[in-house]
């Protein structure tokens, strides 16, 4: 499997958002939701599978070195700058993942559609919908690199993100070089912002005895989060 | 006769109908167009954007309660500019260039609307030729900069530099916004002002404007 892309197409059913992950990615804890809320929520989900083309691809590479001060892994095919903070994270593993994830342009366009309409509320759940389903094909990803890993008696690391946890989101251009993005439908602009929005790119690693963690907010220095807001952070 | 408490509590609650429903009916009895958004809109507004920064409620309900605001405004501004009364101010309201992020600005473009302001909206991806232009044809009082990017946000800084170039810097307060804006960086780059959020945006806005 080293470095062969693999390519993702989950049906929209495998990546489906719940109730409670829309309204917990809001920032409501779970059951305090107004009730329009999921009114609303459950009527947009009926309309999304006609907008929704959720792709991902991710590619495992081989650990040669990590540079944590530098924040830097250096791998089979390269290096990847990602900053100390996750390469300490994915220090102890001898591989990793690199992944890109996408809720398709279509729902780009489906949220604009509300957008133009005027409905501001409509458009903010959809983008939150949409957020929901790229992590959602994150999720699959990570379930099946978790169990290959698995199959030799190794672990996985949480997933992290260009943009979080100090990962300078220029240094996103390493993941769209080495993955196959055309192929999932996900260009990066100058300005390193992902086309569609509604996408995600990031690494997993893996490695002997590699646990998941729980969520770690601690990790991240972004101050205007809704995820710290919601927990009091 | 109309309880004016029923119409704050419509707008804190989101309920449009009855928001309007009391408005029509305080209106048709002959109360104050100013006593009704002084004494109950505003301080509804003021009432969930307060509950928001608490994390009392969340990004839907302070659309619903601007939704609300909007429809009850719509009822009484009319009377209010037919007396001559001025507008709360007219703002400009973009995401700047290289940034596709449209919802947090239209999320605060819409407060702003609910807290009496006039909102020009240019959407996203805006060149500083078309903030300086839209200054020139609107003559607002407040330009609003949104970027969601470490990498875009540095583009606030190069609209605020053709907005000086341009002579017209001094006809105007310029407010940022984003998740990655700080106070330092809105001092750094001579704003008149940031806010991480919403509500935080529209008590800027009223301060900038008075």
């Amino acid at each position: 499997m080293k470095n062969k892309p693999v390519i993702l197409t989950p049906d929209f059913d495998s990546v489906k958002p719940s109730l409670t992950e829309v309204a917990t990615i809001i920032g409501y804890s779970p059951g305090t939701e107004p009730s329009f809320v999921p009114e609303m929520v459950n009527i947009l989900l009926e309309e999304a599978p006609s907008h929704v083309s959720a792709r991902g691809c991710y590619s495992v590479f081989e650990i040669n070195e990590i540079k944590i001060p530098q924040g830097l892994i250096i791998h089979d095919s390269g290096s990847l700058r990602c900053g100390s903070k996750i390469a300490r994270q994915i220090d102890g593993s001898d591989s990793f993942v690199l992944f890109i994830t996408t809720a398709g342009n279509s729902f780009d366009s489906w949220i604009k559609s509300k957008a133009a309409g005027g409905d501001i509320l409509a458009e903010y759940l959809c983008s939150s919908i949409g957020s929901v389903i790229a992590d959602k094909v994150a999720d699959v990803i990570q379930e099946e690199v978790n169990s290959f890993a698995a199959k030799t008696g190794k672990g996985i690391t949480n997933r992290y993100s260009p943009g979080y946890c100090s990962w300078n989101i220029r240094e996103q251009r390493g993941i769209f070089d080495l993955l196959p993005s055309e192929k999932v439908g996900v260009t990066l602009t100058p300005s390193f912002l992902m086309k569609p929005i509604k996408s995600v790119s990031g690494i997993i690693g893996i490695g002997p005895g590699k646990l998941l963690g729980p969520y770690m907010c601690d990790l991240c220095d972004m101050t205007n989060c809704l995820v710290k807001r919601a927990r009091g952070l | 006769m109309t309880d004016l408490n029923n119409l704050y509590d419509a707008i804190v609650n989101g309920n449009l109908e009855l928001s309007i429903k009391t408005t029509k009916s305080a209106l048709d009895e002959g109360f104050d167009p100013k006593t009704i958004i002084n004494d109950f809109m505003i301080p509804a507004m003021d009432k969930i954007g307060g509950m928001f920064e608490d994390c009392e409620v969340f990004v839907p309900e302070l659309l619903m309660a601007a939704r609300a605001m909007k429809g009850s405004l719509g009822l009484v501004q009319p009377l209010l500019t037919a007396k001559g009364a001025e507008s709360k101010g007219k703002i400009i309201i973009g995401t700047v260039q290289g940034d596709l992020h449209d919802i947090g600005k239209n999320i605060v473009g819409s407060m702003l609307e609910g807290a009496g302001f006039e909102v020009i909206n240019l959407g996203n991806d805006v060149s500083p030729q078309k903030f300086t232009d839209a200054i020139k044809t609107h003559k607002p009082q407040i330009v609003a900069l949104s970027a969601l990017l470490t990498t875009t946000m540095t583009a606030m800084e190069t609209v605020i530099k053709t907005i000086n170039d341009a002579g017209l810097r001094d006809r105007v307060k310029i407010m940022i916004g984003g998740a990655p804006v700080t106070a330092n960086f809105s001092e750094r780059i001579g704003a008149d002002g940031y806010s991480d959020n919403a509500n935080g945006a529209v008590k800027l806005a009223r301060e900038l404007v008075n």
